[in-house]
């Protein structure tokens, strides 16, 4: 996939979610520069996302777990989406959920393709961004 | 940054229009937000929420919420129940987005 087009959808999709709009439903956008979308999910335990959207929207993005300040987030064990174990690519933990590039890369999930999602409304970068955000407010209560 | 709530109104006013409960509603999606940046639409209490997000749909050109869900604040709503009975007054932003799936790697 080209670089260019890439950007072009990026930006497209990162433009759809003002900072006032994110703001409004507790999401702090720390950067919106192709690649990267770097947010932050407000909570009373907040998180750190970093979604690389390089080869967007031919590949999703992968998502990093990070602590406000930037740093490498060692997650606790919620289950669910959010895996501690180490992702056979990255070594690192990783969010296992339809959407990322670390799920759809996985030897667990390799039938259950990114093209089966790609282009679905709400599967675009901010709708990927607010299902984990969703999720980590409902698992870190 | 304060918002401006431009409030539309939705039916003409009347006696038993003034009896009914009205609030501002935002639904913010991700593919923009409804009925604009830093607006709300009035609606009445008694109007479903379902309403509302089909309204939202349409106007961002979302074809598929089959599996979406709405929140405010913490708490998922029930769109099939109105806003009066969701507890749900004064001016209110709906996030409204598709659930998360995966899991168990």
């Amino acid at each position: 996939m080209h670089d260019a087009l890439a950007k072009a959808n990026f930006e497209a999709d990162v433009a759809k979610l003002s900072d006032d709009a994110a703001a409004r439903v507790g999401l702090e956008i720390q950067a919106r520069t192709y690649p990267v979308l770097d947010l932050t999910v407000k909570h009373s335990r907040p998180l750190r996302l970093r979604l690389r959207c390089d080869f967007w929207d031919e590949l999703p993005p992968a998502v990093e777990l990070l602590n406000p300040d930037g740093t490498l987030l060692a997650p606790p064990h919620l289950g669910d989406i959010f895996n501690d174990g180490a992702h056979p690519s990255s070594g690192r933990p990783f969010i296992c959920m339809r959407g990322t590039r670390e799920y759809h890369t996985h030897s667990s999930h390799l039938n259950d393709r990114w093209d089966n999602y790609r282009g679905q409304d709400g599967m675009n970068i901010p709708g990927i961004a607010m299902q984990i955000a969703r999720a980590w407010r409902r698992l870190t209560k | 940054m304060s918002h401006i709530a431009v409030l539309e109104k939705d039916s003409p006013s009347n006696d038993e229009d003034k009896k009914i409960s009205h609030l501002g509603v935002a639904i913010i999606t991700p593919d923009g937000t409804y009925p604009g940046e830093d607006e709300y639409r009035r609606v009445s209490g008694q109007e479903k929420i379902g309403a509302i997000l089909k309204l939202a749909a349409d106007a961002l050109k979302i074809t598929n919420t089959t599996d979406w869900i709405a929140k405010a604040g913490d708490r998922q709503l029930d769109p099939t129940r109105t806003f009066a009975e969701e507890k749900l007054s004064c001016v209110v932003d709906i996030e409204y987005h598709k659930h998360e799936g995966g899991g168990g790697a």
